[in-house]
């Protein structure tokens, strides 16, 4: 693993951008910190947080994914389709663990969830993916 | 004329227009740096030839066909690559050719129409917000048409797809001008150059219809965008303007 796809040094530099556009201090957000809840985020915010994510590590950027922006849209979709919302979550999320998936599905009616730590994990997947996708293929 | 985004270029979409080319030498006089979209080979040679009579060395020429939708995404990443720096402003002069009867205009046609002019340029206009929001800094200027407020007959899909790019163009202007970034419309009335002179040479009786009693001349029209781009425009935001010699004004 590169010294970019270390997960702490991208869970930083993620730390580093969300700071930056919000213009506060890095050491008051963490891991945990929750974006749309104890951070006062907008919806540009998280546009200028995509760019952000998009020019530091060099990866594509689906708002909608990374922000779980539609989240509570697709599990009312889920529920009307009487579907798995485990199974919808990690089909529309990948980048989320299964406790993560849990976690979330258990505190949605706190608010809004994403954390940091969500925008990271996106960013370490969008990575490895990149990497897999570059891999030379010894097949045949 | 003073652009302060100095670290960037001017992005000049559809520059192998009559409008685009003397927009274009016009801002290359006064030094801005520039990559230019033309939609063919013979659009391309048509910024060559407009440099070189200018004594000008030509800037950057990528080909960019509207038909091609993905290519939006890349364009301002492709522009800056071609000029060796961001893009900090775009001038669009895009338009895909088509005048019909809406109701004869085939199905096929319509879709094409739309696909091109309409989601081409909001994907356009979302990858260079996303590329100057990254710099907190930019300038749009959309080339629209009096066809926006009174279109003529055969003009309902060109219409339609100036007052969507308008609306394109105000949104963008609304959410980002508080991040450095704002739009504006010019809609222009007729000018005098390329399809509008073939145009009005066939309509002469259309310049009396106009207050001024004469068409825009391309020189006037590149001027204005010019300075549409410039500082001083830039509480011009989110808005359309009218450059028609008074046509619409009118009854």
């Amino acid at each position: 693993m590169t010294q970019q796809t270390a997960p702490c040094a991208v869970t930083e530099r993620v730390i580093g951008i969300i700071a930056e556009v919000l213009d506060i201090p890095p050491h008051t957000i963490t891991p945990e910190t929750r974006i749309l809840r104890d951070l006062e985020t907008e919806s540009i915010d998280l546009l200028e947080f995509g760019v952000g994510l998009n020019a530091a590590f060099g990866i594509p950027v689906a708002d909608d994914t990374v922000f779980l922006t539609s989240l509570r849209v697709h599990l009312e979709e889920a529920r009307h389709a009487d579907a798995d919302p485990y199974k919808m979550m990690a089909g529309r999320y990948p980048h989320l663990s299964c406790d993560r998936v849990a976690c979330i599905l258990r505190t949605l009616d706190d608010g809004p969830v994403l954390s940091v730590q969500d925008i990271a994990d996106y960013v370490l997947h969008a990575l490895r993916a990149g990497q897999h996708e570059k891999a030379p293929s010894h097949a045949g | 004329m003073r652009l302060s985004h100095t670290r960037g270029c001017v992005l000049v979409a559809g520059g192998g227009s009559a409008l685009g080319t003397a927009s274009a030498t016009l801002l290359a006089r006064a030094g801005v740096p520039l990559c230019l979209t033309a939609g063919s080979a013979e659009a391309a040679a048509r910024i060559h030839n407009a440099f070189s009579a200018a004594h000008l060395s030509c800037p950057p020429v990528l080909t960019v066909r509207m038909e091609d939708t993905a290519r939006a995404d890349a364009l301002p990443e492709q522009a800056a690559a071609a000029a060796g720096m961001p893009a900090a402003y775009l001038l669009d002069l895009m338009h895909t050719d088509h005048e019909s009867l809406l109701a004869s205009a085939s199905p096929d046609t319509i879709s094409a129409y739309i696909e091109a002019n309409i989601t081409w340029r909001a994907r356009l206009v979302r990858a260079v917000s996303r590329h100057m929001l990254h710099r907190r800094c930019g300038r749009m200027v959309f080339v629209s048409s009096t066809a926006a407020a009174l279109p003529a007959a055969g003009q309902g899909l060109y219409a339609a797809a100036k007052l969507a790019a308008e609306a394109l163009y105000r949104s963008t202007g609304t959410e980002l001008a508080a991040r450095g970034i704002t739009t504006c419309s010019l809609r222009l009335g007729y000018v005098a150059a390329g399809r509008g002179a073939r145009y009005l040479k066939q309509h002469p009786d259309l310049l009396q219809r106009i207050p001024l009693q004469r068409a825009v001349d391309v020189h006037e029209a590149a001027g204005a965008l010019a300075f549409l781009l410039s500082d001083g425009a830039a509480a011009i935001n989110a808005t359309a303007i009218t450059m028609d010699g008074g046509l619409t004004a009118c009854k």
